[in-house]
């Protein structure tokens, strides 16, 4: 069960980089 | 709207029965790529301003990890929401590698975000935006939709992050309601103890 809880936060991680990294809108620059 | 949009989906995909174990069986290739992408972007904002050679060259660095970042997409665009995601990150690419590898911004929607935004704007202080001018190419394409209040987290988005996130809102909808139940187990019981906390 911890290992999956682990795994899900590591991949909601992963999804925000995606979208973190690929946006585009202004703010302080990111 | 960064990740507005996942906080979204999450809330979404849980009323509508999912579960959040579902993301544990998320399986994106080269997933590990999007945090270094990130961290190299942060690395360069925060040392533009200190090392010449990466002002300079910021603006190719930040196509780079546009190429990048679609490529790893392309590579997983069998997944539900993830051709979305990567049509909105073309979008911002297209219009960032028409223009020097800049994303515009319009000073008229950004006006909202107070002087200092907009005198750093113009000044190009921040490397991954520009002023949007007349002689902005694609400009349509660029961070003109304000979130202004009553939107808790004030910014200016493009029509690309706006793209990405109903592709993000997809691909998450996909993962938690497909999620594995077993037996009696976890969404049904979720919304119980939701209403009763309410």
């Amino acid at each position: 069960m911890k290992v999956k809880v682990k795994q899900v936060l590591i991949n909601l991680f992963i999804l925000g980089s995606v979208i973190v990294a690929l946006t585009s809108g202004y703010r302080f620059g990111s | 709207m960064v990740y507005d949009g996942i906080v979204l989906s999450l809330l979404i995909g849980w009323f509508r029965g999912g579960s959040l174990k579902g993301l544990a069986h998320m399986k994106l290739r080269g997933g590990w790529l999007f945090p270094l992408l990130l961290a190299l972007q942060f690395v360069i904002f925060f040392l533009q301003e200190k090392v010449a050679w990466i002002a300079k060259m910021s603006n190719v660095i930040f196509l780079l990890v546009y190429i990048t970042g679609l490529v790893f997409l392309w590579l997983n665009r069998h997944q539900p929401g993830l051709p979305v995601i990567f049509a909105g990150v073309l979008l911002n690419f297209i219009v960032m590698a028409a223009n020097g590898g800049r994303m515009p911004v319009s000073v008229e929607a950004a006006q909202f975000l107070g002087r200092e935004y907009i005198e750093a704007l113009k000044a190009g202080l921040y490397a991954k935006h520009q002023a949007i001018t007349s002689d902005t190419l694609l400009p349509f394409l660029g961070d003109i939709i304000p979130l202004s209040p009553p939107y808790p987290r004030q910014q200016v988005i493009s029509i690309g992050d706006v793209v990405m996130n109903v592709g993000a809102f997809l691909f998450i909808q996909h993962l938690m309601l497909s999620a594995p139940r077993h037996g009696k187990g976890n969404a049904g019981e979720e919304k119980v103890t939701a209403s009763v906390n309410q």
